[in-house]
């Protein structure tokens, strides 16, 4: 449906407490390119890899940690985010973004 | 028969007194609880009629757990004596428990009928071979016992007589501390917190598990599962909501504060950690992925009474997107995003006269586990529904109502009406 480029205004970083299971088990269920890309756009997307490993046992606890610091640990609180096919822009504010469509976008 | 099983067995049988409410909601949780932590249980006696059920399990540190996580057990008490009559149990001889010196207080339990504090001395006086010899201490005994009666008949004798040493009594102070009579923000679709937690524990939510709320509103639905140390997020078309803004429900509030927001909820209880955020989109717009993402979805979509079913162009009356609709589009959400196994456990509102179970809506990929009715009304009650994804989606799969929707359809209307 809509797929949504990031751009940032104003980003918090909360640490958190890091759960290797947890973030194993939901790099099967991320869409990872755009993972990357959304992490490269908040300036946290240095040592992840280009492609998902195949590997299901992948635990590189140093990737892991920068995977889970860009998913959990870096959130947009001020910003707008664009959709690349429309270009309709939804704002981001107080870390809420707003993704309601108007009557005649539906 | 298991009766005769139960009582000829070695391993020890406890007798869990149960919360009288919420009676439909008891043994699926105490079923559901067993699952989330592989306890292999087995009961006999449970009703609906009556806070008791014999339990046996393999392992006495059970007991513990399940104290710790069910939110509809009142006590435990591990059975010593079990008798059809008060006299057997007077006449019981205790002859399998040594003498005991501890400082102990007796306490008795009564369903069907309320037993005077003297006619309770009278009978522990009676009980002849109480292998008790320690001191009474009623503010700080070494150890509690429990005589446990339920009475079918005010008029006549107890029907089961059970007698025990006090195991262990379910957490209040969970409940104590997430009340919502505490909490920093809350609203008029707030979640009381024993039904909130008594969601988490049929979605059998654990540390680490993705949990999300499509109808976040409050954020009342999350607040379990991030004390379960799951990582959750949510979604609502009502962004003041989520953001804290407007009139307070608060009794002597205003307007909401800064901090009095989904977010700020999380902030005051700790749990800030797991709760990954929200956003404002229309549930029915389809703003997610539709890919197995989720371990669990937990829900309480709106009944079209009080914050009526939006959409973002307000128009409700001429809407064509009905109760019904609603629920089969979360259907087809959750069969689509849960993972294979995952949980949706959600509430429907029903008209209590015109539902059946056929008014269900149902989805190919999806199982119904449990369905436990709340009353809320003569005529009106809601009902917690777990459902399990029990195979992968195709195109084609879509969710569907096998009989008669108004019992839910109609529930604004039928709710409204004068008669």
């Amino acid at each position: 449906k809509i797929k949504i480029l990031m751009m940032e205004a104003v980003v918090s970083t909360q640490s958190t407490g890091f759960n290797p299971d947890f973030i194993s088990r939901m790099l099967s269920r991320l869409d990872w390119t755009v993972f990357v890309q959304s992490a490269n756009l908040l300036g946290v997307g240095e040592g992840l890899p280009d492609m998902l490993p195949e590997d299901q046992d992948f635990d590189d606890e140093d990737v892991l940690k920068k995977i889970h610091h860009a998913l959990l640990e870096v959130e947009v609180i001020e910003g707008e985010l664009e959709c690349p096919e429309t270009g309709r822009k939804f704002p981001i504010s107080k870390g809420i973004p707003d993704l309601r469509l108007n009557e005649d976008e539906k | 028969n298991l009766r005769t099983m139960l009582v000829g067995s070695p391993k020890k049988r406890f007798l869990v007194v149960f919360a009288h409410v919420f009676q439909e909601f008891r043994l699926p949780e105490l079923l559901s609880v067993c699952q989330l932590h592989d306890i292999e249980l087995e009961h006999d006696g449970y009703s609906e009629e009556h806070p008791y059920c014999i339990i046996r399990v393999a392992d006495e540190k059970h007991i513990s757990t399940l104290l710790n996580r069910c939110v509809m057990i009142q006590f435990i008490v591990e059975v010593w004596e079990e008798h059809r009559s008060r006299e057997g149990l007077c006449k019981a001889p205790f002859s399998n428990y040594p003498t005991s010196s501890y400082s102990f207080n007796i306490l008795l339990h009564s369903f069907g009928r309320k037993v005077p504090a003297t006619e309770k001395i009278d009978l522990i006086e009676s009980m002849e071979h109480l292998p008790l010899s320690g001191k009474v201490d009623c503010r700080d005994p070494d150890r509690v016992f429990y005589i446990v009666e339920r009475y079918t008949d005010r008029t006549a004798g107890p029907t089961d007589v059970y007698f025990g040493p006090l195991v262990g009594r379910g957490t209040r102070e969970i409940l104590d501390k997430f009340s919502v009579k505490k909490r920093l923000y809350i609203g008029r679709t707030t979640m009381d917190a024993q039904l909130s937690f008594l969601m988490a524990n049929l979605a059998l939510i654990r540390p680490g598990c993705l949990t999300y709320d499509p109808f976040l509103g409050t954020g009342s639905l999350l607040i379990p599962p991030a004390y379960h140390a799951s990582y959750c997020f949510g979604s609502d078309i009502d962004i003041k909501a989520l953001k804290g803004w407007g009139k307070s429900t608060k009794q002597g509030e205003e307007r909401y504060e800064q901090d009095q927001n989904v977010e700020g909820n999380m902030l005051s209880y700790g749990l800030e950690r797991y709760y990954l955020g929200c956003h404002a989109s229309d549930f029915s717009s389809g703003v997610l992925r539709r890919v197995p993402f989720f371990d669990v979805i937990v829900t309480d979509p709106p009944y079209g009474i009080r914050e009526a079913s939006l959409r973002v162009n307000k128009d409700i009356k001429n809407s064509q997107y009905s109760l019904s609709e609603q629920f089969l589009e979360l259907l087809n959400f959750a069969a689509a995003t849960l993972v294979l196994g995952g949980r949706l456990v959600y509430w429907i509102p029903v008209i209590r006269d015109l539902y059946t179970p056929a008014s269900l809506p149902l989805h190919p990929a999806l199982t119904l586990k449990y369905n436990c009715q709340q009353v809320l009304t003569k005529k009106s009650a809601r009902r917690l529904l777990v459902m399990i994804k029990t195979r992968e989606c195709s195109a084609e799969d879509a969710s569907f109502v096998q009989g008669d929707n108004t019992s839910h359809n109609q529930y604004r209307e039928v709710y409204f009406s004068k008669t």
